[in-house]
């Protein structure tokens, strides 16, 4: 029994940038990790590479139960195993909360069954998801017409009704305002902790990720800066995860005098 | 902008010499141009008719009047044919449609050195040529009657819907195929989950509006010999028999407005 997640030197490549430098990272069972980091710095695209998302140039992925990850099967199932949640949810606005929860549960069937109704246990364990994140009666509005922490949440119960192993969320508060942030954010948490599911979360509010936080990863110029809990990240390391951040190294603007004639 | 300065004030124009003698230049070619063809126009009209032409259309629209009301009843079959003729062809060209349009659209399209051009050049032809001309050579192929009319206007369809359909799914959101696709759906559930839902609004408007279309056209194929109504004011224009000839112009105008009705309907209730 594998009960870790680990991530062995990876290192990925934008054309010739360097965006994630020997990354060597593990995470465990049940655990919630907090991603913090300047924007840029690499949070997405430490996030993305897990479920790759975006190709891994370098480096080896170690999946819980699976394993190793060598060919398209094995990352098949591993992104059966793995839920996301986005920032901007990317849920299908257009359809009802019901189908784009369903649409968890399309890697467990081939594409003739899925046309189909699916089975009662899918249906049932989708609405299940529903009435964890308190929805059930939205189940069949449209996605469109609900309010941005309600979606956030159609897009938990849609991870959630993967029955992943890990949850990946990509600065899954930044569009919402405080008091849904918490909302959202305790409710994930909570969610993981009863179902054992680890998560891995980026996040850009430092009080956040200390509050919700069992670990913190600090990631800085696609290089991992701290990796420790929550009452360990001092104001002197938090300089170093924010410090000099590659954009506003990279602007240099210079305003061009503007001549009337 | 040149300025230009007087003793004591400056003012300026819009233009420099230059570009104010090429303005000119132009002005000048263009009236030119214009006279000419104007004369070779009118040096080949007879405009003896064109000043009687008044006469001639009151004249027309007198044998018109009044209409043969009686003959309306057994312009019921020819109408039902051309609405036949529109729904069938409609339903054919989009059904036809639909894959070429994911074989074209960039994002969908499974090779694009090889079946993207073939798929955008069976769109191209079929747009290119207009469904009165395909008609034509119907006839000829599998002979007069509402079959020519319904591959026709099939034909016609399968180059606007699939053209419409393809630009449809090009602008698609792909952020949210990225988040099936990270569910472990597979490529063709991406495709029914991700993009069907996405493009599904506006496919029934594109094929609405076709019908819409096509019930118009599918009124014209008939003067070749495809069927439906056209017949019929072929063989009435043919036979000078203007009463009947204006009954069946407003038996048109009435199936058309009928249409426009169903399809504000429909187009109501889906969207």
């Amino acid at each position: 029994m594998n009960n870790k997640l680990s991530l062995k030197n990876i290192n990925v490549k934008y054309g010739e940038s360097l965006a994630l430098k020997s990354v060597n990272l593990d995470i465990y069972k049940g655990e919630f990790v907090v991603l913090l980091g300047s924007s840029g710095a690499g949070k997405s695209t430490l996030l993305r590479t897990i479920n790759q998302l975006n190709p891994l140039t370098s480096g080896e992925l170690d999946f819980f139960d699976l394993g190793k990850i060598r060919n398209k099967k094995d990352l098949q199932n591993l992104r059966k195993k793995t839920g996301m949640i986005f920032q901007q949810h990317q849920l299908i606005e257009r359809n009802t909360v019901f189908q784009n929860v369903l649409t968890g549960r399309l890697g467990f069937h081939s594409l003739f069954r899925s046309i189909l109704p699916l089975p009662k246990f899918d249906q049932e364990l989708a609405l299940d998801c529903i009435d964890r994140v308190s929805l059930l009666d939205k189940a069949l509005v449209k996605v469109k017409e609900l309010s941005g922490g309600q979606q956030q949440r159609v897009g938990i119960a849609r991870a959630l009704a993967q029955n992943p192993s890990l949850i990946l969320a990509d600065e899954p508060i930044a569009s919402l305002d405080p008091k849904t942030s918490h909302q959202v954010l305790s409710m994930l948490k909570d969610i993981c902790k009863k179902d054992n599911i680890s998560a891995l979360t980026s996040l850009h509010q430092v009080d956040f990720a200390k509050e919700y936080g069992d670990r913190i990863i600090g990631l800085s110029h696609g290089k991992i800066v701290f990796n420790g809990k929550s009452d360990q990240l001092s104001d002197e390391i938090l300089k170093n995860i924010y410090s000099s951040s590659p954009i506003t190294e990279e602007a240099n603007f210079t305003s061009n005098e503007v001549v009337m004639v | 902008m040149p300025i230009i300065k007087q003793k004591d004030y400056k003012t300026w124009k819009k233009f420099d010499r230059k570009r104010d003698l090429q303005n000119w230049l132009c002005w000048f070619l263009g009236t030119l141009i214009f006279s000419f063809c104007f004369g070779l126009i009118s040096s080949k009209t007879i405009w003896f008719y064109v000043f009687d032409s008044h006469n001639e259309a009151l004249d027309l629209l007198g044998r018109m009047f009044p209409p043969e009301t009686n003959y309306f009843f057994t312009l019921i079959k020819p109408i039902w044919d051309t609405l036949n003729i529109a729904t069938i062809g409609t339903t054919i060209g989009t059904l036809i449609a639909i894959p070429l349009a994911f074989l074209s659209a960039n994002n969908t399209t499974p090779s694009k050195k090889f079946l993207r051009p073939l798929a955008l050049f069976c769109i191209v032809s079929s747009r290119s040529i207009n469904s009165v001309i395909w008609a034509l050579l119907l006839v000829a192929v599998v002979g007069p009657g509402v079959l020519a009319g319904i591959i026709a206007i099939g034909l016609r369809s399968i180059g606007f819907c699939g053209k419409l359909l393809y630009e449809a799914i090009e602008e698609i959101d792909e952020n949210q195929i990225e988040a099936i696709e990270a569910t472990g759906a597979n490529k063709a559930q991406i495709m029914t989950f991700g993009i069907v839902p996405q493009i599904l609004p506006a496919f029934t408007s594109i094929s609405i509006y076709r019908w819409d279309i096509n019930i118009r056209e599918a009124t014209v194929v008939g003067l070749v010999g495809a069927g439906g109504i056209g017949i019929e004011l072929d063989a009435q224009i043919g036979d000078l028999a203007w009463a009947k000839v204006s009954v069946i112009l407003l038996a048109i105008v009435v199936a058309v407005v009928f249409s426009e009705w169903i399809t504000a309907k429909i187009r109501r209730c889906i969207i």
